[in-house]
């Protein structure tokens, strides 16, 4: 157990460590999805280093990588991939999308069209996709970490409830602290000039991210195996199972979480257990996963929206019941 | 030969009769309309009528002539304007002067050309004094001599007071109320119905007390009276899964209760209790029992819940349970 997350998993942090100061909770959570093969949404405004930390990961682990910047004029074909006319054979030969990659970065989800982001979660729930006649097997491990600007809605279609639930964590970022905003000018300030054919400018963060990759998929597969090993109790599954559904009985919820919710938790908690050097999962994980598994699963009412209320006010109250 | 024909009446309020005279036809006004209506009592037809009369008041009727009947006199009411058509032979009469004291004044409003070279007069008439007057008397020529042609035509003002009328008003004759009782006999019971409909209001609206049954508050369960019956069942070895996973959120809450956290976080709290000396020690035995793999055994199990097998049965309140 300590040997494997001592190749894996403080490796990968300590690569990505090097490029992005602080957000060792989205880190966590990153690591969380790769170890279980869930998909990760992350929500927050520009600027706090989504792009560069999936950058940063993907280029640690030896994944192949892919980014779609979703815009409103995209067609499912530019993300799955279509069939051409191949005018020197004159035959069919099919164009596998961007989507034919270990690790998708869909950047601005809700910019694309629904037709689009159905396309890209049919490939996320069922991991083959489907062109022509023909269908397609994504590459193992897939993982899709897409992004989300809160604040800025126009011009953006809003994923609706049934298509959030196939994202496993849906994790919050927030501006890093004072002193962690120090440091990144302190590292832009060392970075210095990037020289190109005779030409220079300035290097950026997506510029110092190591070249070489610290672990490879094996040691990735190898380390998801010794998830699956983490022993979840059968306490522990009450207490889940307690929290779900509590989450459909609440007066102010009026779409609670369904069953995947719990088995997103469990998953994510065996994996935090192992990056946290525990071959056991406790209720701390259940409390700390709690908000990025349930709270975009979760819908409140009218009545409860009009009083003020806040979902992450309701699923504290539904924690507290828990303990 | 000329023609009277009558129109409108500038004001009314007062009965008029006018006589034609021969060779006159006079054109009907509204007065002579309300004269014709039927006789109507009661308050319902008298409003009736005087609607009608006030709508053809307002209506105005046009002059038109009709063939020449026999008429003696047209006849109008003290200070009752009255309208009358005049065709005549010349077209050139104007009103004569007359002093301030003239009992009837006549005015020309217009002439117009008719059939036959003759001329129509449209004449506006007053009256101040009753008495039967010839128009001849008050139309003359352009050089003012007096157009004694016109003939013998007669306007008459007449009073409706007889001739004998002393200038006395009606005396008041009071009549007896029609309903039971008389008039104040009426006001009282009509205040004595809005006083008693006033106490209804009160009586009926009025805000009921509520039982004042008395209430047996019973306080809820503390986390030591609940977690009594599951640490029993810990100690026997009989607790199953449900049991203890309520008895591990139970234990959570006490000693979230007992330190009086500060509203944070549930997975703060947890951190929290976790550097805690006492509870930590606790909760991660508990954890260790309920999640590692293998558990603990008896013993351990026993040894965890003795406080609270020893404190919770002599602490009903839930103040002693650790």
């Amino acid at each position: 157990m300590i040997e494997a997350k001592t190749h894996f998993v403080q490796a990968v942090r300590d690569r990505v460590g090097e490029v992005v100061v602080g957000q060792d909770v989205v880190v966590e959570r990153m690591m969380i999805a790769l170890l279980t093969g869930g998909h990760l949404l992350l929500l927050g405004v520009p600027g706090t280093a989504k792009t560069l930390l999936v950058n940063a990961v993907a280029r640690a682990v030896d994944l192949k990588f892919s980014r779609v910047q979703f815009t409103i004029d995209m067609l499912p074909s530019d993300i799955i991939g279509s069939e051409l006319l191949d005018q020197t054979t004159g035959k069919f030969r099919t164009h596998q999308g961007p989507v034919f990659t270990n690790l998708l970065l869909a950047d601005e989800i809700n910019r694309a069209a629904p037709k689009v982001q159905s396309a890209l979660l049919e490939a996320m729930q069922e991991r083959k996709v489907t062109i022509g006649n023909a269908s397609y097997p994504l590459p193992v491990p897939f993982l899709v970490i897409a992004t989300q600007n809160p604040i800025e809605q126009a011009g953006t279609f809003e994923l609706p409830e049934a298509q959030l639930d196939r994202f496993m964590l849906c994790h919050r970022l927030n501006y890093p602290t004072a002193s962690q905003e120090e440091e990144v000018l302190r590292r832009q300030l060392k970075m210095g000039l990037k020289r190109v054919e005779g030409g220079a400018m300035p290097k950026t963060a997506f510029d110092m991210i190591g070249g070489e990759p610290v672990c490879h998929i094996g040691d990735l597969v190898g380390a998801m195996e010794k998830v699956q090993e983490v022993h979840v109790s059968e306490v522990f599954m009450k207490h889940t199972v307690e929290f779900v559904r509590l989450t459909r009985s609440h007066p102010s919820i009026e779409l609670g979480c369904s069953p995947r919710a719990g088995l997103a938790i469990v998953q994510a908690a065996r994996a935090r257990a192992f990056v946290l050097e525990r071959d056991y999962v406790v209720p701390e994980d259940l409390f700390e996963l709690a908000e990025d598994v349930v709270l975009h699963r979760m819908r409140l009412s009218y009545e409860a929206l009009a009083e003020g209320q806040k979902p992450a006010q309701v699923l504290e109250e539904l924690l507290q019941k828990l303990g | 030969m000329s023609r009277w024909v009558r129109s409108s009446q500038s004001t009314g309020g007062q009965a008029s009769c006018l006589s034609r005279p021969t060779g006159f036809q006079p054109v009907e006004s509204s007065a002579d309309r309300r004269d014709a209506l039927p006789s109507l009592t009661g308050w319902k037809p008298v409003l009736l009528t005087k609607i009608a009369i006030l709508i053809l008041a307002l209506t105005p009727l046009p002059a038109f002539a009709t063939p020449a009947a026999p008429a003696a006199t047209l006849e109008r009411s003290i200070g009752i304007e009255g309208d009358v058509s005049v065709t005549l032979a010349r077209g050139d009469y104007q009103p004569r002067p007359l002093d301030d004291r003239t009992p009837l004044i006549v005015r020309v409003e217009s002439i117009t050309p008719a059939a036959g070279g003759q001329f129509t007069y449209n004449l506006h008439y007053i009256g101040f004094e009753p008495g039967t007057y010839q128009l001849a008397d008050y139309l003359e020529h352009p050089d003012g001599s007096l157009a004694a042609e016109i003939g013998g035509e007669k306007l008459q003002v007449r009073s409706i007071l007889p001739p004998d009328h002393d200038g006395v008003l009606n005396a008041y004759v009071p009549q007896p109320f029609p309903w039971f009782g008389g008039y104040r006999m009426l006001l009282a019971f009509l205040a004595a119905l809005w006083v008693a409909g006033i106490a209804a209001f009160i009586y009926f609206g009025r805000t009921r007390k509520p039982l004042s049954v008395p209430r047996v508050v019973v306080p809820p369960p503390t986390y030591a009276e609940r977690m009594q019956p599951l640490v029993l069942a810990a100690a026997a070895g009989n607790l199953a899964a449900s049991g203890q996973a309520e008895l591990e959120r139970l234990m959570t809450g006490y000693w979230r209760e007992k330190l009086a956290l500060p509203d944070q976080r549930m997975a703060d709290a947890l951190a929290h209790l976790k550097r805690h000396p006492e509870a930590g020690a606790l909760l991660h035995a508990l954890e260790r029992w309920l999640h590692r793999p293998g558990g603990a055994t008896r013993k351990e199990i026993t040894n965890l819940l003795e406080p609270y097998h020893l404190a919770a049965p002599a602490t009903a309140s839930g103040e002693g349970a650790a």
